[in-house]
């Protein structure tokens, strides 16, 4: 008896905290809410540690790097071994200090010929369950980032928005998420549709009508009416040109594809590669001070 | 001997540090975010606790996991919390004694929570549900390193401590 009020108890507990997670998910589906207070609070614990294992990790690549490296060299003459450690360490110390260098001047000009005031910032983790495509940036509430701030790379490429706010970091959604979606505009034919994640590196643009001329390697832009994203940040490339499934309720005519069809089907190539950021601007509201931290600057 | 309390804050901090591990991991090599240090540690709790305790055990690791991913949250707590359960019924109900069959219990566990978040993104109408071959490679690779952890650095450990005592130089 006891035994069966055990697994009954077990049973009773299990089904609760089943249907509380269920409840908790399709209220997210339902009215969009992400439970930012809960979250932010979870980030608002972690980000401090993030941080420093952020920093201990560049370490121990760079330790690493360097440990490589000098097996490598040790093979060389003995005599010039030396000369060649600190030669090349030099080199590999001046090469990386001018890709930092080239990627913060590149982020420095595009800031300049942006409107709006804009902050460095560096990513400092990404999505481990994979299933999302997001990266963790060293600015939060407390460097003036606020929900939904849009946020660039090199080039003024647009990277993502932020939709996660702690006093540390903020988690950035990227473009290429098939959750994502940005208001986008053709350059040339000037055709607005909405740019979304495709699940793979591609992007997808959506609702561009098949009477619209569109070419391929034709630059996509932000068109500024979501409401999110400023106008004109680059978006990708046209890759690749279809045409979407047709009219519900039109009868299939072979041949005339294109005459039932409302939508083409644009896959893009994005104009930054979201495996390889590590520096990005990110906006802030318009009120913030004009003085703006550089990337590099820690809190 | 720790109390409830105690131990449950001890299991917080642990998970807290394993989701900042798997956020920073990604960051040094992509391929280690195929890790689920999550699964690992509930996995491996579950399998030494009773129903209750592998219960709350999945739901609190999971509910981490979803507050640091940014994704929805609740996705990973129920399929951390379903998956909990069913190992701690398998633990309850068979011998699960070998570290070889905790490492291929937590890489299957792996594999069923994948399924099962698959399954909730589809029926709730959510795009983001991970391929098969990205499932299978987490899981492979989840079981692989808790064999790892549990099987070799216990091994290395003891046989760093009879060199040390032996007076013998480790290589």
């Amino acid at each position: 008896m006891q035994a069966l009020s055990r697994t009954a108890r077990n049973a009773a507990l299990l089904l609760s905290l089943l249907m509380a997670f269920f409840l908790i998910m399709s209220l997210q589906v339902n009215r969009g809410s992400t439970l930012a207070a809960a979250r932010g609070a979870v980030t608002g614990i972690t980000s401090p540690v993030q941080r420093i294992g952020s920093a201990i990790g560049s370490l121990v690549t760079s330790t690493w790097g360097r440990y490589v490296w000098l097996i490598n060299a040790d093979r060389d003459n003995e005599t010039l071994r030396q000369q060649v450690d600190e030669l090349q360490r030099r080199v590999a110390a001046g090469d990386a200090a001018r890709r930092e260098n080239s990627r913060l001047r590149g982020l420095q000009s595009v800031r300049a010929s942006l409107a709006g005031t804009w902050s460095g910032a560096r990513v400092v983790g990404r999505d481990f369950t994979q299933r999302y495509e997001t990266v963790m940036i060293n600015r939060g509430s407390r460097d003036g980032v606020e929900r939904d701030a849009a946020v660039i790379g090199a080039g003024g490429a647009l990277v993502g928005r932020v939709i996660q706010v702690s006093l540390w970091t903020s988690t950035v959604q990227l473009i290429t998420d098939p959750m994502s979606g940005v208001g986008a505009r053709l350059a040339d034919s000037r055709e607005t549709g909405l740019v979304s994640g495709n699940g793979s590196a591609a992007l997808r643009l959506n609702y561009i009508s098949t009477r619209a001329e569109v070419s391929e390697g034709e630059a996509i832009v932000t068109s500024g009416e979501d409401g999110i994203y400023p106008a004109d940040l680059m978006i990708g490339h046209v890759t690749n040109i279809d045409v979407g499934p047709p009219v519900p309720g039109t009868p299939r005519v072979p041949l005339m594809r294109e005459e039932t069809a409302l939508f083409k089907v644009i896959l893009l190539d994005p104009s930054i590669d979201v495996l390889r950021i590590e520096n990005v601007l990110v906006q802030l509201p318009a009120s913030e001070p004009t003085e703006i931290p550089s990337p590099e600057e820690e809190p | 001997m720790t109390s409830p309390l105690g131990r449950v804050a001890r299991l917080v901090v642990l998970f807290l540090l394993i989701g900042t591990a798997q956020t920073l991991l990604p960051q040094l090599w992509l391929p280690l975010g195929y890790i689920d240090g999550m699964m690992i540690a509930v996995g491996l709790v579950a399998l030494r606790t009773s129903f209750a305790g592998a219960v709350w055990t999945g739901a609190l690791g999971g509910l981490i996991q979803d507050s640091l991913a940014g994704g929805i949250i609740g996705l990973h707590a129920f399929a951390k919390t379903a998956v909990a359960a069913g190992l701690a019924v398998l633990a309850d109900s068979f011998a699960v004694r070998g570290q070889l069959a905790e490492a291929v219990i937590v890489a299957t566990a792996t594999a069923v929570e994948g399924v099962i978040v698959r399954g909730l993104l589809l029926f709730l109408g959510w795009p983001g549900a991970e391929s098969t071959t990205a499932l299978m490679t987490r899981a492979g690779v989840t079981g692989l390193v808790c064999g790892l952890a549990t099987v070799g650095l216990p091994a290395i450990v003891a046989s760093w401590k009879r060199r040390r005592r032996r007076g013998l130089q480790w290589h």
